[in-house]
């Protein structure tokens, strides 16, 4: 494929990753949320598979096949699933900044990264794009992050982790060649996620004998093995 | 072969807890698993020459420092262990303690004490910190089996900090390993290659990662501001379970950063990643003595000691005094352990561990509280106990590095050690007016207790030659001097 092209395709493709992010900043609705975020992912993954093109290497395929199956279908089901069983829609509680001002701030995280990268560019020896990219990147991980602080429902919170997570995902992509061992963290991220949402999905929002209720058909599993 | 025989041991226990019908058995394979890998490594320890490889490409390897740990948690696994056959049985009389949480209990216990042993004999950073975060998984899962709903929203709290700031540590993770291409071109995460070459890569490169690293592993020891997981997490888990998690789940935090502190200490970025240490250092021993001023609940108050003796290490490891700081982590696991095996015993007493609730403690159970008071008295430094030592060398090179800064820490300590003191002296005089029936302890409850009270004893008065010719030698690979 042409270089050109790809570049180009990149740049288009990381100032979407940038409108998308803008827009799970500005949402309230959680069933857009999640969509968003799924879509968010799903130009993740679209990312590494110009990096495949451009670069010929598999991983990155891998790490595309991998980041459409999780993060922009499985996850979003689990948070569909759970949002469903905690039965609330809209999510207009937050702590410190409302929509308008979080936007405001994200713009400043981007300055700030931008500052702050400034400083080691030199020593990354990364092209201009690539060092657009990384940039973007970690202004995701600081943008989850505002979101987690400033929202205050557990869901909410959570989209806030795995923007955290894109963002660490595109860093990694422009930075270095990805070695198998980041797939395994991708993975590793996945169940943290999974350990968080079960422990939501089963007690934040029942009370505790029905926390107790939903753990035991593990529990008669277990106890079914141990009669056999 | 080393893993080979771990993983045999490990999935022989699961297979034993998984198709017993008995909670004793659970508990002995516990207790065999704990003391099986205390042998292992000192076996390897007296035996070989380190480091040994344990897996292909260097991913996983032992050298002194890892095995160091490995016995630390080997032995606070071990006493917890003992301890839990009487405690969980009690819990379960008393139906804290939901029966069907059985399994899941021993299942994470031992994958715990597997994965501990994982993460210290992580050569690689990226392996380091994919382990790290399965313990902090498994010991979430230790504090939701007891049956409270508070636990919960505790371990949910402990779950969603830690792997939020570890995300952080992973950016660290990805620059360090894009910084150790330009060495030699092949990029390493493998800390004895990036621990000889480090003198050779960017100082500003190492000193960004290692900023990224700290967060998230900082979050992970309970250093301020991050510490706000610590004191839910450990004070509402059961008793053995806060012994893990305060004497060896918070080294892990300690013993990443001062991986990462000896690769970036000899460039010339070291003294600015010192004062960040000691700037988060004397933090967290200022934030977290000043709330211990105000507690009654007793286990808050230990949990809050941890936050303020991980604080404390900071300012060692900031120092550069490895030896002393090696020397607090063992010493500040057995106190620890202590303080939490004699609370679990007055709570299981009281019912409670406020202080206006804990009544006529010391008749009605002598041990426990003979226990508590020798622990205080040895966490806040007292001479004739083993953190005495470090915590005086410490200080005295903090004092020669500035007088000021300790004098503040020392005053800090002051009233750490203040709020201690008045909270045993509330808790073992307090007399109720009624009379109060004594509570059965069970004897697999006292003995961790007592073994520790001699070992703290034994440790004040008299250092090991052995312990002292192995810290050496960590001192001297860490350091170089």
């Amino acid at each position: 494929m042409n270089p050109v092209l790809i570049d180009e395709l990149l740049k288009i493709s990381l100032v979407l990753l940038v409108i998308l992010t803008t827009i799970i900043i500005s949402r309230r609705n959680l069933v857009s949320l999640i969509n968003v975020y799924s879509l968010h992912s799903l130009v993740l993954s679209f990312i590494a598979i110009l990096f495949f093109l451009s670069e010929g290497n598999y991983t990155f395929l891998f790490a595309a096949a991998l980041t459409i199956i999780s993060k922009s279908v499985l996850i979003p089901i689990l948070l569909r699933w759970t949002k469903w069983h905690m039965k609330i829609f809209t999510d207009i509680e937050y702590h410190y900044l409302k929509p308008v001002s979080s936007i405001f701030v994200s713009l400043l995280i981007i300055i700030f990264s931008f500052f702050i990268f400034s400083k080691i560019k030199d020593y990354l020896g990364l092209s201009s794009l690539y060092y657009f990219g990384v940039i973007i990147g970690f202004s995701l991980v600081m943008i989850g992050f505002m979101i987690i602080f400033s929202r205050r429902k557990i869901i909410v919170k959570i989209i806030g982790y795995l923007v955290m997570e894109n963002g660490v995902v595109l860093l990694s992509l422009f930075i270095g060649e990805m070695p198998l061992l980041i797939e395994m963290m991708v993975l590793m991220d996945l169940l943290v996620l999974v350990a968080i949402t079960c422990i939501l999905g089963f007690g934040m929002d029942s009370s505790m004998e029905e926390f107790h209720k939903k753990l035991n058909p593990f529990h008669n599993w277990f106890n079914r093995r141990a009669k056999k | 072969m080393i893993l080979a025989i771990i993983i045999i041991i490990l999935l022989a226990v699961s297979l034993i807890v998984l198709f017993s019908r008995s909670r004793k058995t659970m508990n002995y394979v516990t207790v065999l698993h704990s003391l099986s890998i205390i042998l292992i490594y000192s076996y390897l320890l007296l035996r070989f020459n380190l480091p040994i490889s344990v897996l292909k490409n260097n991913y996983l390897m032992l050298d002194a420092f890892s095995i160091y740990e490995i016995l630390i948690a080997g032995i606070i696994f071990l006493l917890a262990a003992i301890y839990a056959e009487g405690y969980i049985k009690s819990l379960i009389h008393e139906k804290e303690f939901n029966k069907t949480n059985i399994k899941l209990f021993y299942l994470s216990y031992n994958f715990l004490l597997f994965s501990m042993v994982l993460v210290f004999s992580s050569n690689n950073l990226a392996l380091l910190w994919i382990f790290a975060e399965i313990t902090t998984i498994l010991s979430a899962t230790l504090i939701v089996t007891l049956n409270a709903k508070e636990n919960i929203v505790a371990a949910m709290k402990y779950v969603f900090i830690t792997s939020t700031a570890m995300l952080f540590s992973f950016i660290g993770l990805i620059f360090l390993f894009a910084a150790s291409k330009s060495v030699n071109g092949v990029s390493t995460l493998n800390w004895d290659v990036l621990f000889s070459i480090s003198q050779q890569i960017s100082p500003q490169l190492l000193f960004f990662s290692f900023i990224f690293m700290f967060i998230g592993f900082a979050a992970k020891s309970g250093i301020v501001p991050f510490h706000t997981w610590l004191p839910p997490s450990h004070s509402k888990a059961a008793s053995d379970v806060s012994a893990l998690l305060s004497g060896v789940v918070l080294n892990i935090g300690i013993y990443a950063i001062i991986r990462m502190y000896v690769l970036i200490a000899p460039t010339s970025m070291g003294p600015a990643a010192s004062i960040i240490l000691m700037i988060f250092g004397i933090l967290t021993v200022a934030v977290a003595s000043l709330s211990m001023l105000v507690r009654t609940n007793l286990k808050k108050l230990i949990a809050y000691s941890s936050v303020e003796n991980m604080g404390f290490m900071l300012i060692g490891i900031a120092l550069g005094n490895m030896f002393w700081v090696l020397y607090y982590i063992l010493a500040h696991a057995l106190v620890k352990a202590l303080l939490f095996f004699s609370a679990g015993i007055i709570h299981r007493q009281s019912g409670s561990m406020k202080a206006g609730n804990i009544k006529d403690i010391l008749k009605l159970q002598p041990l426990a509280c003979f226990g508590l008071i020798i622990g205080s008295i040895a966490i806040i430094g007292t001479p004739l106990f083993p953190i005495f030592f470090p915590k005086f060398y410490i200080l005295t090179s903090l004092a020669q590095s500035s007088l000021l800064l300790c004098l503040l820490v020392l005053f800090f300590l002051f009233v750490a050690a203040g709020s201690f003191i008045w909270l045993i002296i509330n808790l073992t005089t307090f007399q109720g007016k009624e009379k109060i029936e004594k509570y059965r302890i069970y004897l697999s409850m006292k003995i961790p207790i007592i073994i520790l009270i001699v070992i703290l004893f034994i440790l004040g008065v008299y250092f090991p030659q052995g312990l002292q010719n192995l810290l050496k030698i960590i001192t001297l690979k860490l350091t170089g001097n």
